[in-house]
């Protein structure tokens, strides 16, 4: 995955084997990332076969799995802000990200219990989502307490790359045991289990909770939630992605999108997920490391070039095959310059007595405002069509870069001055 | 800052849970392995030779086409039994999701695994695969037209919506014997009281065949309701007859359609088996309290088949065909145990 970006993967190395010298990526980093691709590879083993297993061998009727897939994203929602302002007042980043991981991983385990007990297979779904909203937050600030404030960009690219690693292995895993042993569903779910566990056993018995951040800290942060709301840059970062979130249209939609201009069939689809999916690997490192040199909103505002690009190409190009790559190269690419990069932006600037909360802030904000995206761009689908939706897409776009550019430039420099830590 | 080392003793707890985690898991896979079916991936032929002679006899009476259910190395497979000695049962060596047969032809639909996909097997009078069609999503439900013309096929497709969560249909019509696409029923235009009606949600499934192959009924799903269709294939035409109808198959008389008919909403949602008579459009419930899934089969005009799956876990999942008088006299009774997916034919 760094291979595409080799004097920054120099870079990594050198910084790390010059002794005395605080290295770039450190250990937090890479293991909480091996972590989080155990974790979903055990996520998406079990997500990539749920269509199959729900439909031909529970018989779940549709409607009923689309009241799974939508359940409780509010739940969700309360569950990162609850953690991240926990994970503060207690400083027990770790115990609090295991929590997370652990609901998760014995969810996989429930799954293999609740049968065709649809309520309680829901129930389980949801947990799953829960334990999802309660680790991240955590883990981030354990990412950006470890790391050099110079270096959290890159850091967090190599996080997500390594996630990333997961995201692509876990259906293919789920694919050759069910290869091994024909519609046993079962051991899908018991090996996503063990797979589970390992990314625990990593994060308990390897990661230690918190190294080398500045401490005499003031531990009155009683409602950091209203502190961070005070903060102008904070607003200013969170408002700006979560306009961001609001007009970039989910995944499916652009796939859908595709697949209506080419006429293609929907076997395509998993085709068009694996090449963002690949091409998000392939840059979250370099553009985070990018991000660190030259600026994070920099690099951020380029992310939201990059989605105009491909609601222009898809939208309005002649859709042969390198134009639909060129396309999903860039979807990838808007991944990498704004995922990691943002949650190194709010890093940055908030102090580290709300780290977690600040990240758990900006993440809720995100996901609601994608929530409502996903069904505002459903409605426009549905009245007027999909090309309404590109347009409405690419001017939003456009109008959420144009408002970052103004807004962020008023953050006063020494903010986001990354050098000087 | 100086960098700290791990405590070896954690180290060496974190090799051994890996290595614990591994073995078990390889053992666990090897212990499930041996006692399930692993059949070959692609199929090369649909029965072993020395299962011809009795196959042909099975196919020459009144027979029953259904899945193999049995737990077991034959599990999920395609096999025969005749009507009147229901328990001598032939199963061969084609994996199907979804089956229909007549005399003259057979579609077995099913999740291939070398190479992976979901495929359409369409088998002719001397059970040999003459096609094979690659299928747009998971098997749901398929017909072949009496007359051994015409095939159709519903399948799922998953993530074929503006919200990552949707999930929708695809219903095709084929040539039985050439494989080739006969009509795709999103492309028809569909009317409602002589008004030309679209929109982009519109699901369509489950066709039954008339008599000569080229009419149909079906279903149409938009905005959470259902409505029943007539459909001709030679017109790509599509017209809504009446609510509130899920999944029809037409009776052998042709007069009267049985249905799944649906009951609150949600996770509290049911179907029961329902019966409309085509020339009064009066609707019947029938007694039948249990969850089916599939689309329902006439047996003969007095009674109708249909799957009912049982014990059900994340390891396997049993189902049973029940039969049940259309007069509603009689309640519900198992016709084949450990089957499913029934198609009645008769020579």
């Amino acid at each position: 995955m760094y291979q595409l970006d080799v004097a920054a993967l120099r870079g990594l190395f050198a910084a790390r084997v010059r002794p005395g010298v605080r290295p770039v990526i450190v250990r937090t980093v890479w293991l909480l990332g091996a972590v989080s691709c155990f974790t979903d590879i055990s996520s998406e083993m079990v997500s990539s076969i749920l269509p199959a297993y729900l439909f031909l061998h529970l018989q779940l009727s549709p409607v009923q799995f689309g009241l799974i897939d939508g359940l409780y994203q509010g739940v969700t929602a309360l569950a990162r802000l609850a953690s991240g302002m926990a994970a503060d007042r207690w400083r027990q980043y770790k115990l609090i990200a295991t929590i997370g991981y652990g609901v998760s991983a014995i969810c996989k385990l429930g799954l293999l219990a609740a049968g065709s007990a649809w309520g309680l297979f829901a129930a389980i779904i949801s947990a799953d989502r829960v334990g999802k909203g309660i680790r991240t937050a955590p883990r981030d600030a354990l990412i950006s307490l470890t790391t050099g404030r110079q270096h959290l960009a890159s850091a967090f690219g190599v996080h997500r790359a390594m996630d990333t690693i997961g995201v692509l292995v876990g259906p293919l895993l789920a694919y050759a045991i069910l290869t091994f042993v024909p519609g046993r569903y079962d051991a899908v779910f018991v090996l996503s289990f063990a797979i589970a566990l390992i990314g625990i056993g990593v994060l308990t018995l390897l990661v230690e909770n918190r190294r080398d951040a500045d401490d005499n800290l003031t531990s009155t942060a009683h409602l950091p939630i209203a502190r961070l709301l005070r903060d102008r840059d904070f607003r200013t970062i969170t408002i700006a992605a979560t306009a961001m979130s609001f007009v970039v249209v989910s995944d499916a939609f652009l796939y859908l999108l595709v697949q209506w201009r080419r006429s293609g069939g929907p076997e395509t689809i998993p085709l068009l997920y694996v090449g963002t999916a690949s091409a998000y690997l392939a840059f979250a490192a370099p553009l985070g490391r990018w991000a660190d040199r030259v600026g994070r909103v920099r690099v951020f505002l380029m992310g939201q070039i990059f989605m105009i690009a491909v609601y222009a190409g898809l939208g309005w190009l002649t859709l042969d095959l390198w134009v639909v790559v060129l396309c999903l190269v860039l979807h990838g690419a808007y991944y990498a310059a704004t995922d990691g990069v943002l949650a190194a932006l709010v890093s940055g600037i908030t102090r580290t007595e709300v780290r977690a909360s600040g990240l758990a802030a900006l993440t809720t904000a995100t996901s609601l405002a994608r929530l409502c995206g996903s069904i505002v761009v459903g409605a426009i689908w549905s009245w007027r069509g999909p090309h309404a939706v590109v347009l409405l897409a690419l001017s939003g776009t456009v109008v959420s870069l144009i408002w970052s550019v103004i807004a962020l430039s008023r953050i006063p420099t020494t903010a986001l001055e990354t050098y000087e830590a | 800052m100086t960098r700290s080392q791990l405590p070896p003793g954690r180290l060496r707890l974190f090799a051994a849970l890996v290595g614990l985690i591994v073995v078990g898991s390889a053992v666990y896979l090897y212990l499930l392995r041996a006692e399930t079916s692993t059949s070959a991936g692609g199929p090369t032929r649909v029965f072993d030779a020395s299962q011809q002679q009795s196959l042909t006899h099975v196919r020459r009476g009144a027979h029953l086409a259904f899945r193999n259910m049995v737990p077991g190395p034959e599990y999920g497979r395609l096999a025969f039994a005749p009507l009147d000695d229901r328990d001598s049962r032939q199963t061969t060596l084609l994996e199907c999701n979804r089956i229909y047969f007549t005399n003259k032809a057979g579609f077995c639909l099913t999740i291939a695994r070398s190479p992976a996909g979901f495929r359409g097997y369409l088998i002719d009078s001397s059970l040999g695969i003459t096609h094979t069609l690659d299928l747009p999503g998971m098997p749901s439900r398929t017909r072949v037209s009496r007359d051994s013309r015409r095939a159709a096929y519903t399948v799922f497709v998953a993530g074929d919506s503006y919200l990552a969560t949707g999930l929708s249909t695809r219903t095709r019509v084929v040539d039985a014997a050439s494989g080739d696409d006969a009509g795709d029923l999103e492309s028809f235009t569909v009317t409602r009281s002589g008004q030309v009606i679209h929109a982009v949600d519109f699901n369509f499934w489950g066709v039954t065949f008339t008599r000569d192959s080229n009419r149909f009924y079906a279903t149409l799903g938009t905005r959470g309701r259902t409505y029943l269709l007539e459909g001709d294939v030679k017109e790509r035409a599509l017209r809504v007859i009446g609510d509130d109808v899920e999944c029809p198959s037409l009776s052998p008389d042709e007069t009267r359609i049985a249905f799944k008919k649906k009951f609150g909403s949600g996770f509290e949602a049911w179907w029961q088996p329902a019966l409309i008579d085509l020339s009064t459009r009066e609707v019947r419930l029938l007694p039948e309290p249990k969850h089916i899934d599939d689309q329902i089969e006439w047996l003969d005009d007095g009674h109708i088949l249909y799957a009912v799956g049982h014990s059900i876990s994340a390891a396997r999942r049993r189902s049973d065909i029940w039969v049940l008088a259309t007069d509603g006299a009689t309640g519900p009774t198992v016709f084949v145990a450990d089957a499913e997916s029934p198609a009645v034919v008769r020579p």
